[in-house]
């Protein structure tokens, strides 16, 4: 083991604490840093994307309005943003319009932009799509945005700095670690203090205790206290230095001791150490080594210990060597020779042992004790006696006898127990000696039961006998068999022990007595055969022994037959013949010789016998033995057995079945021609071979089983089987296997019919089939027969049409006719169906519960062989589901799934429509934009459910609020588009404004009360574009103004059409509060009677006054009003303050004044405007005959029998009418004639042009000359100069109205003028 | 010698000091402008580089609603405008202060009319366009006082300056109240010049504006564009041809033109300025306040003194 490496603690401990804080400080920091970079990178990356979007949408509509000082100012504006670096807008020829710079305006791009930048600013061109690029350090962004605007190429290049962020993050994050480094620094000033108080200062007391023990002072007194780690150590090394001085004084005691006795005993004893070298050695070892104690010590053991192998005379491995390896005792070795310093030689034994620390085996090994004795006497003593040993047991050893020897007891002479046997008895018993001796008395129990007795008896007669006495007995081998020896036992006196011995010598003699019986067994058996045996002599042929079988057949006696050869009763052949035959055997060639032949008896008859002649040695000479059998009956049999099995053989090859038989190992035995063809090979080829020879090995394994299925029920079965033929062929066997049986009943194979039933087999198959077919289809099946009466239908027509077979069996298939397809359509089918045998088409057929549906149908008809109509074949199939699912599918398509709102391809295809429609009539469309605002805020927070239920919900709404030929369509996202045909931009501002308020009250979903407000972008067609794509392009533009604008509103495209609108709506929202609001007035202009030169009536002009709008014209807000239905409220708030007004002038002296007061068209159309009229009139107490209405010639020309009924009302209730206006519309005079009207106005426009314009005159001429031929006033409107006032005067004009007199003026003022006579100088008569 | 570990911790305790203390810099100074003879001497210093380019950043913006609508919402540290526009900032946020003044006009705020109008009185019932700020009202009170008109007797429509010509040339007006370079380049298209700022009874001035806080903050920045500004005045006395050779093309006009503008305006020198401020400042505020009342475009009365900056200050 290596000693461990230490370290200061008070350096190393601090140092190493630091460095670990710091590394993971800067780790922390430079990780944290790196973090945010990217986050600020990514974040600037977008809000840059997300500015330059806003800003293009911003500048496309600027630029869609030819607003390029609005683009200018939008451009310059990016500077104020955080991080802006630079903004400019690049033409279509590379020069800059706008930046923000202003210096850098019209200048060309490639001025100021470096290479790089105008490559991107072309690609952004080119590609029309945006890009987006940074520099080297990452530290400035730049985005290209190709406005798509109008084709004019523009780019928009945006550039944001994002360093200062960079550094920021930089100074952010060194700051927020220098607390932590300061942290670290007082910490480890900390750890250092406590180091010195906790770890030194007991370190040092410590070491200048152990510098005390080392100096050998052992009185010590610990230097610390406490209960601690430290104070134990310094306790232990006091008591440490204790115990040292005590065990050094008990040691000094013990080496005493160790010397004396070392010295005192007889062994001699080395010690040596670890090393092998000798510490210590006792007298006795000096001696005997011739060492000297002092020259010994010191040296290594073999240098003193020499020893040698007794025997070999090898130098023998050091003793302590061998301890020292193996840490073990090593025992006394006797064979080992020590050679003395001086030359002499002992032998020694000798025994070695390890010293160690402790007697625990695992401690280290110290040294090595050595001790030995002289022993060279006994050595030679026992050498002796072993060579003597060694000689006996040779003996006994080689000897196939086994010697043992028997201990008798001298109290129980019964008791035979063994006391030795030799090795030998392991191969008459298979147990080895120690077996035997191990169990002195089991010897008996080997013995043969029924020897036992017998061996019992001899043992006790030799004890008692001085002779040797043999006997034999069975002994039991290991194995179960008995062997028969034979035993010589005689006694011993053992003179040391004084104790009686059998020794017994045994000899196996089993196979001696075995041959002798055996020899006699087979004399008899031969001599009672049946079976002639003779035995002759080779040279003679005489015969020496015949049996009494070879006697009693031949008819001789033995004395006869020994005169006779085999010449004499064998006829066939003579000495030559016989000879030639057996010379084969004679030289050896074969050991026997079987033939037939014929043997002739005394008597003269003869008979075929079987010879099996051998050669054999009968004593000295060499003899013949024949063994002779009759077969005379043997061959009759064989001759018939033979026809019957030839006419068996042609039986069972003429059969077309195969027939075969298998043996009980499925080996064949025999087969029919059927069997050889079917395999194409002999019959020889096919016995003795299994089906595995010629069928693959799956299906040789399904015959071999059914050939033992057969074999083990041993009864005849039938079993299918699909066999392939040589050629290839598959053939369907039927085949019956019966157990085959021998002539004794025993079964010995399997006989086997194999039919080929292929044909059959398919016919069925084909059948089955069609049934499954026709029970299993999903399609329904009607059969019917050739009167097309139904015979069968399947359960398939069963559940499509809820017919049974019952309900419909004997019928005519026309009654699931719907009656929906006309003579004509069935017609044609069975035209088709005739001609062509063949008939399919789509059908509404009705269901048993009267249902119709739609049905795919097939029919065929079918013939039999004579190609007579045999039946027809009809296959349905419902396509019911198959039509939903189709119109569902086509409703997918076209409709968005979760508001089932149309979608964009919808929407484009109504747009489409929409636009040829407003081509073709001249109509205007819109095309809504709509965004919910905070949608995504809502998404985010309640969570998408809660979205998706606000998207429907907000969907319901928009769609109750369109007419029916608008389209609401949702395009994903909280984005929708409305389509609006036929409707202008104030219809769509309208609109947009009913949505956006509409759209404020609240949704309740699920206990949420969610606001949501939209921002609606508004595009008309044509005035926005005149294609889907630019009113799409534009009414998004306007729908990202009004979300940049704040949201919550609406905006159209262009900023005109916007304005106009809104001033429009605005006006319309002003006028609704502007009675409530005492915004309206009354202004009066003088009519002047000219004749009288004298002011006669006011005409009641109406003023509108908004505090922030300023005043508005009548023209202007008039129209609005009428719209409305606001002109109702406010024409009669006229009539009330005009007639109180008239009511108080002519309280005030002015009798005859006339209030003249305008009527709009909705007014005057209004059938109780008389009644009215009446009641204002009473109400003020004004007569009829002051109040003079004004329509306009337009408005009496819209419906002209009510404006005769109403103008015919009013003037019965005595009030005056005038129509104004008048020329500016065409006039019927035929319809003039029957108005009752009072006076006709000319209009101001002909009365101003009338100076310098001949037409005009003609017309105020024409006027004048009309009103005075129907009796009507005239009246002329703008008379400014006194140049009018003088020509109309002339040409007959009654009344004048104009500047000249006075300009509208308030009633105040008004009164004023009545008491002045208009014209101070009329300048005419 | 000293021992290692105490070096160390030495060294630890330096590091972490030096990183503790860390000082703030300063924000960048933002300052908006518009293009205007008067405030191009601000450029004038950024072009001669008398400037940290990173700690001073002049924003160029079209007009000075814009420029005062981001100086509201704080997108601007620093503005340029009228004096009439620093009045009316003031009046809704309280911590405004003047603390230079640029220009004071000497005929550069003109009314320009279309050739068909040949005097102030025929201004009757026409259009007339005008930035709805003080010195447009200013101008268009002290247009009708000479032309004896009442404010009933024209139209009024509110326009910023970059509109001009766009709305003449449309003739969607019939007059502008404008000023240079604008004003002298519709004198180029044709239009007259009927009215200017010298027939004023009080002056038009134009003054950088700040607020409180940045005057704390950002010192060093304002020190720093103060000492620029004076630096590129003297640039314009001492080399007047290189500095108007160099703000021309800004105001897309020719130097001898810009040259001509510069007479219409009085560019008060450090000393003047001072004096001004001192002197004349205070009045000069009251009395554009009072007018502003008049005409209702400042609600409430304003304290003169906390628009200009105390005097401890040294700017």
């Amino acid at each position: 083991m290596y000693p461990i490496q230490t370290y200061r603690l008070t350096l190393w401990l601090p140092v190493a604490v630091t460095l670990l804080f710091l590394f993971i400080l800067v780790f922390y920091s430079v990780n944290e840093y790196r973090h945010r970079l990217l986050d600020i990178k990514e974040v600037s990356r977008i809000q840059l994307q997300e500015t330059a979007l806003q800003l293009g949408h911003s500048l496309e509509y600027a630029l869609a309005n030819n607003d390029s000082l609005h683009a200018r100012s939008s451009v310059a504006r990016f500077s104020l943003r955080a991080d802006a670096q630079l903004a400019i807008l690049i033409d279509a020829d590379n020069v800059i319009e706008s930046s923000s710079y202003f210096i850098w305006q019209d200048q060309p791009a490639e001025k100021v932009l470096d290479a790089e930048l105008l490559h991107y600013v072309k690609l952004a061109r080119s590609q029309k799509r945006y890009i987006e690029s940074s520099n080297e350090n990452e530290d400035l962004l730049t985005f290209f945005l190709p406005l798509l605007e109008a084709d004019q190429q523009k780019v928009l290049v945006l550039q944001n700095s994002i360093k200062k962020k960079l550094e920021t993050a930089k100074t952010e994050i060194l700051n927020a670690i220098a607390p932590l480094l300061l942290l670290i620094t007082i910490a480890n000033i900390l750890l250092i203090f406590l180091i010195r108080k906790l770890v030194i200062r007991p370190l040092n007391a410590l070491q200048h205790l152990t510098e005390q023990i080392q100096n050998q002072q052992f009185e010590l007194i610990n230097p610390l206290k406490g209960d601690t780690e430290q104070a134990q150590v310094g306790q232990t090394l006091v008591d440490a230095a204790r115990q040292l001085q005590s065990h050094i004084s008990i040691l000094t005691e013990n080496e005493q001791r160790l010397r004396i006795t070392l010295e005192s005993i007889g062994d001699a004893v080395i010690v040596t150490d670890a090393a092998g070298n000798i510490t210590r050695m006792n007298r006795v070892a000096s001696e005997l080594t011739a060492w000297p104690e002092e020259d010994a010590i010191g040296l290594p053991l073999l240098n003193v210990f020499d020893i040698y192998q007794a025997d070999t005379g090898e130098k023998l491995t050091n003793p302590v060597d061998l301890v020292i390896q193996n840490g073990e005792v090593v025992e006394l070795s006797n064979h080992t020779v020590l050679k003395a310093r001086n030359g002499v030689s002992y032998h020694i034994s000798d025994s070695a042992a390890p010293i160690r620390l402790d007697h625990d085996r695992g401690t280290e090994i110290l040294g090595v004790i050595l001790v030995f004795t002289n022993v060279s006497n006994q050595y030679r003593l026992r050498q002796e006696l072993r060579q003597s040993v060694d000689f006996l047991k040779n003996l006994l050893t080689i000897s196939p006898c086994v010697t043992y020897i028997l201990d008798i007891k001298q109290d129980t002479t019964t008791e035979f127990r063994l006391s030795y046997v030799s090795e030998s008895v392991i191969h008459y018993s298979g147990h080895p000696a120690e077996y035997w001796l191990g169990q002195p008395e089991v010897w008996q129990q080997s013995v043969h039961p029924a020897d036992i007795n017998k061996v019992k008896q001899t043992l006790l007669t030799v004890l008692q006998s001085d002779k040797p006495v043999s006997n034999q007995f069975r002994f039991r081998h290991r194995d179960g068999h008995y062997i028969t020896v034979e035993d010589h036992l005689s006694v011993v006196k053992n003179d040391h022990t004084h104790k009686l011995q059998i020794v017994g010598v045994v000899l196996d003699i089993s196979e001696q007595k075995h041959t002798a019986e055996q020899n006699a067994l087979f004399g008899e058996i031969l001599e009672q055969s049946l079976n002639e045996i003779y035995v002759f002599d080779a040279e003679t042929f005489q015969f020496i022994h015949v049996n009494h079988g070879a006697l009693i057949n031949l008819g001789y006696s033995l004395e006869e037959m020994q005169t006779l050869t085999p010449l004499d009763i064998k006829t066939d052949y003579n000495f030559s013949t016989l000879k030639a035959l057996i010379a084969p055997l004679c030289s050896g060639e074969t050991p026997r010789l079987i033939f037939e032949t014929n043997h002739r008896r005394k008597d003269g008859s003869q008979y075929a016998v079987h010879v099996d002649l051998q050669t054999a040695i009968y004593g000295e000479r060499e003899v013949f033995i024949a063994i002779i059998e009759d077969i005379s009956e043997q061959k009759q049999v064989e001759k018939i057995l033979s026809q019957e099995r030839s006419l068996l053989r042609s039986i069972i090859d003429s059969s077309p079945d195969l027939i075969f038989c298998k043996d009980d190992q499925g080996k064949y035995i025999r087969c029919n021609k059927a069997v050889m063809e079917f395999l194409a090979t002999t019959e020889a080829d096919i016995i003795g071979k299994t089906d595995f020879d010629f069928y693959p090995e799956k299906e040789a394994r399904n015959y071999r089983h059914s050939d033992q299925l057969t074999l083990q029920h041993n009864t005849s079965q039938f079993y299918e089987e699909a066999v392939y033929g040589a050629e290839g062929q598959k053939v369907l066997f039927e085949t019956l296997k019966t157990p085959l049986k021998n002539a004794t009943g025993k079964t010995i194979g399997v006989l086997g019919i194999s039919r080929d039933i292929s044909r059959q087999y398919e016919a069925d198959k084909e059948l089955r089939l069609a049934s499954l077919v026709f029970e299993n289809s999903n399609e329904g099946i009607i059969i019917t027969n050739e009167n097309n009466l139904i015979i069968t239908v399947n359960p398939a027509f069963t559940i499509m049409t809820g017919y049974a077979l019952d309900d419909v069996a004997g019928k005519n298939p026309s009654i699931l006719s719907s009656g929906e397809h006309d003579q004509y359509f069935y017609e044609q089918m069975w035209a088709q169906l005739e001609q062509q045998g063949f008939w399919s088409g789509e059908v509404q057929n009705r269901r048993k519960n009267g249902k119709t549906y739609p049905q795919w149908l097939s029919i065929s008809r079918v013939e039999n062989a004579q190609q007579q109509l045999q039946n027809y074949v009809a296959i349905m199939s419902d396509i019911s589901k198959y039509r939903e699912a189709e119109q569902k599918i086509n409703f997918l398509a076209h409709h968005d799934v979760l508001t089932s709102l149309p979608n964009r391809a919808l929407l484009k295809d109504r747009v489409g429509q929409a636009l040829i429609s407003a081509e073709r009539h001249r109509q205007k469309l819109a095309l809504l934009y709509l965004d919910l605002d905070r949608f995504k805020f809502i998404n985010d927070s309640l969570g998408h459910a809660i979205g998706d239920q606000l998207l429907i919900k907000v969907a319901e709404r928009l769609s109750q609020q369109m007419r029916e030929e608008d389209t609401v369509c949702r395009t994903g996202g909280d984005e929708f588009i409305i389509l609006l045909p036929d409707t202008d931009a104030d219809g769509a501002g309208h609109v947009a404004q009913k949505l956006v308020e509409n759209i404020t009250t609240p949704f309740e979903i699920d206990g949420n009360q969610l606001f949501v407000t939209v921002s609606i972008g508004i595009s008309i067609y044509p005035d926005n574009g005149e294609d889907a794509e630019s009113l799409n392009k534009h009414a998004d533009t306007a729908m990202y103004r009004a979300k940049q604008a704040g949201r919550n509103q609406y905006q159209f495209f262009t900023a005109e059409m916007h304005s106009q609108i809104v001033h429009k709506l605005e006006l319309e929202h002003a006028l609704r509060f502007a009675l409530a609001r005492n915004e309206l007035s009354l202004v009066y202009q003088p009519l002047v009677d000219i004749k009288l030169n004298k002011i006669t009536g006011a005409e009641a002009l109406i003023r509108w006054n908004h505090p922030e709008l300023g005043s508005i014209s009548p023209l202007e807000f008039i129209p609005i009003a009428e719209e409305t239905g606001m002109i109702n409220p406010i024409g009669q708030w006229i009539l009330h303050t005009a007639i109180a007004q008239c009511k108080q002038w002519v309280d005030a002296g002015h009798r005859d004044l006339l209030i003249a007061i305008n009527l709009s068209a909705v007014q005057f159309n209004n059938p109780l405007l008389v009644t009215m009229i009446n009641t204002i009139l009473h109400e003020h107490q004004l007569p009829a005959d002051n109040l003079e209405l004004e329509i306009t010639e337009s408005v009496a020309m819209i419906n002209i029998d009510l404006t005769i009924k109403q103008l015919k009302s009013l003037a019965d209730a005595g009030i005056r009418l005038s129509l104004d206006d008048f020329g500016t519309g065409y006039s019927s005079l035929n319809y003039l004639k029957k108005f009752p009207i009072n006076k006709l106005k000319i209009d101001q426009s002909f009365v101003f042009d009338m100076l310098t314009d001949e037409d005009d005159e003609a017309i105020v001429d024409a006027v004048i000359t009309l009103a005075r031929s129907l009796g009507l006033k005239t009246l002329a409107e703008g008379v400014e100069t006194l140049e009018h006032l003088r020509v109309l005067n002339n040409k007959g004009c009654d009344f004048m109205q104009g500047y000249l007199f006075s300009k509208p003026v308030p009633a105040e003022p008004f009164f004023n003028l009545l008491n002045h006579p208009p014209v101070g100088n009329l300048g005419v008569d | 010698m000293m021992r290692p570990g105490k070096r160390i911790l030495y060294l630890l305790v330096i590091f972490a000091s030096l990183t503790a203390c860390n000082s703030q810099t300063e924000k960048p100074l933002r300052v908006g402008t518009i293009p205007w003879a008067g405030y191009e001497l601000l450029y004038l210093a950024r072009d001669l580089q008398y400037y940290d380019n990173a700690q001073i950043q002049l924003k160029e913006l079209a007009t000075n609603t814009e420029v005062i609508h981001a100086f509201r919402q704080g997108q601007l540290d620093m503005v340029t405008a009228t004096l009439d526009s620093a009045l009316q900032l003031a009046e809704t946020q309280s911590d405004i202060k003047i603390i230079l003044i640029f220009n004071i006009s000497n005929g550069a705020d003109k009314l320009m009319v279309d050739p068909t109008i040949t005097s102030l009185k025929a201004l009757k019932g026409k259009r007339v366009g005008v930035e709805k700020s003080g010195v447009g009202v200013y101008m268009l009170a002290q247009v009708l006082k000479a032309a004896e008109l009442d404010s009933s007797d024209i139209s009024i429509v509110p326009t910023t300056v970059n509109q001009h010509s766009f709305l003449l040339k449309n003739q969607r007006v019939d007059a502008v109240i404008s000023f240079d370079p604008v004003a002298y380049k519709l004198q180029q298209q044709g239009y007259i010049n009927l009215f200017d700022s010298r027939q004023l009874p009080a002056p038009i001035v134009d003054v950088l504006v700040t607020r409180d806080s940045a005057l704390k903050l950002q010192q060093k920045s304002i020190q720093q564009l103060l000492e620029g500004y004076w630096k590129a005045r003297n640039y314009l006395t001492e080399n007047p041809q290189d500095a108007l050779i160099r703000i021309a093309p800004r105001l897309e006009i020719s130097t001898e033109e810009l040259e001509l503008l510069y007479q219409k305006l009085i560019l008060p020198e450090r000393e003047r300025q001072q004096y001004i401020f001192n002197q004349q400042l205070k009045i000069i505020i009251e009395s554009v306040a009072k007018m502003m009342m008049d005409a209702g475009l400042l609600e409430k009365e304003l304290d003169s003194q906390q628009l200009l900056v105390d005097e401890k200050m040294d700017l």
